[in-house]
């Protein structure tokens, strides 16, 4: 049995500085986990907060909407594709 | 006795090391737990499997030495636990998810995964009022044979633990080591007893195309010669589950859960979708399942927040998987449905709404039942797994393989 790929080659892109990009996400997921501390100090039982959990939560998912709109500014759409394989068995 | 019970908030670094793990792995994509229902792929298998037999060890060994942990196993209610799994596993053959690898999903900025949420929320909203009924009330009580595990009641027998954990971790390895990851593929046992074993055509091939997947509908290019690149090429794509990598990580995931039981409670992921319907919709004044879940669920809704956040920082810092919620259909979905974004939609929504539906009318779900609960050998958590895998394959079966 033997295989043939065909692939389909894609333009590469070339990588662009995210220093300020990685340095916002590290400062929000730090920013993140402090406010949970604080909203939730020392409180160790089994019913959370809930507003502590909402506030948490909150910047999270900001953060992470925040850095989709950045990446999609910064490489103007990109979108990996991927490459077709096509195997094709043959019978002996 | 050696005791703790930690602050709430540090969960968070529990579901952040698990998330960023689970999303490395690449099961956080819903293309790797569609394949597993094809039978295609079993990655999930063999990394549980690892996890779960180093966690075994670890957990039963030192509550033997006299460390005290949050056990927090599972209940088995016969009928409603194996009911609940096999709701779950028709779920994840639809939506491609597990509850937990939704908020990695998320974290990655997969767009079907804000479906799959929305669903869940609906699924575990559904079951609070179930619970409420007499036949809710049935499915929880009838043949309940409590807290169990395979040396008999929870807490009990930890000397007989540890070796019977000896054994389970034993047979949780041999899976791992002999169970081919690719259908058609060798395993870690092949692979390691035959010296200059190479990658056929074929295999490579695969891993290729694996990475594609992995790789497809991520805003950001991979680049060349760097982590990212050996990450998605090499490592998550690999049969060799016993290498250096793939073995750490499920080691290390293991390990992860024992300490959260130690820190505070059982590594959970579901509970948090109905102690979000609790807060958003059905109050615990007017419904007791609500009232149940927002008095005991403890630090799982920050772990939960830990999850997305260690997606997403898996996904920038060292995947580069991150797609800015890009369309990105699974292939296995695009094979059998096509390339239309409201089917999919409708598919996330959907199967995560059973999942979740089935996860709580069970009582846990991939983190807290099969995860957590495996490790701790609870009878519940393996009755539950092995109806997951049957309707999983089965329902997979009907829909992709056409």
């Amino acid at each position: 049995m033997s295989n043939q790929n065909a692939k389909l080659e894609k333009k590469e892109v070339a990588l662009k500085n995210e220093r300020d990009v990685k340095a916002f996400i590290v400062v929000m997921v730090v920013l993140t986990i402090v406010v949970a501390a604080l909203t939730s100090g020392t409180y160790n039982g089994y019913h959370p907060n809930p507003n502590s959990v909402a506030i948490t939560g909150f910047l999270a998912v900001v953060t992470i909407v925040m850095t989709a709109v950045w990446y999609r500014e910064k490489y103007g759409d990109y979108y990996y594709e991927r490459r077709t394989l096509l195997l094709v068995f043959v019978q002996p | 006795m050696i005791s703790v019970t930690a602050p709430e908030w540090l969960g968070i670094f529990i579901g952040m090391i698990i998330g960023g793990l689970a999303e490395a792995w690449g099961i956080s994509n819903p293309e790797i737990l569609l394949r597993l229902g094809t039978w295609e792929d079993r990655l999930f298998v063999g990394c549980i499997a690892i996890a779960i037999g180093s966690g075994a060890l670890a957990l039963y060994g030192l509550s033997a030495l006299g460390v005290a942990f949050h056990w927090g196993v599972k209940p088995d209610y016969v009928v409603g636990v194996a009911l609940g799994g096999a709701i779950f596993g028709t779920g994840i053959a639809i939506s491609g998810y597990v509850p937990g690898t939704i908020w990695m999903a998320l974290g990655e900025g997969r767009r079907d995964a804000i479906y799959a949420v929305l669903g869940g929320l609906l699924g575990a909203a559904t079951w609070t009022v179930i619970y409420q009924t007499a036949f809710g009330n049935w499915l929880v009580t009838f043949m309940n044979l409590g807290q169990i595990y395979f040396g008999g009641q929870v807490g009990t027998n930890l000397d007989a633990g540890f070796l019977i954990a000896v054994v389970w971790a034993a047979i949780m390895f041999t899976v791992a080591y002999t169970l081919p990851r690719y259908k058609g593929g060798k395993s870690c046992a092949y692979v390691n007893t035959h010296k200059g074993y190479k990658l056929s055509e074929q295999e490579t091939a695969r891993y290729e195309e694996l990475a594609g997947v992995l790789l497809e509908g991520s805003s950001m290019p991979l680049g060349k010669e760097n982590l990212p690149e050996k990450v998605n090429h090499d490592w998550s794509v690999s049969s060799n589950l016993f290498g250096v990598v793939m073995l750490s990580v499920g080691v290390i995931i293991g390990l992860t859960v024992v300490l959260e039981m130690f820190l505070h409670q059982i590594f959970g992921e579901s509970t948090t979708y109905s102690w979000m319907v609790a807060q958003l919709w059905l109050t615990p004044s007017a419904w007791r399942y609500s009232d149940v879940v927002v008095n005991t669920i403890g630090w799982e809704p920050f772990s939960d927040i830990g999850t997305l956040l260690g997606g997403f920082l898996a996904s920038i810092f060292f995947t580069r998987r991150f797609q800015a919620f890009n369309n990105v259909i699974p292939p296995t979905w695009k094979a059998r449905f096509g390339n239309s974004q409201i089917k999919r939609a409708a598919g996330a929504f959907t199967g995560a709404y059973l999942m979740l539906l089935g996860a709580r009318m069970a009582g846990g779900c991939a983190s807290g039942h099969i995860l957590s609960g495996d490790l701790q050998m609870a009878v519940s958590s393996l009755e539950f797994f092995v109806f997951v895998m049957i309707f999983l394959l089965l329902v997979a079966r009907l829909i992709y393989t056409r």
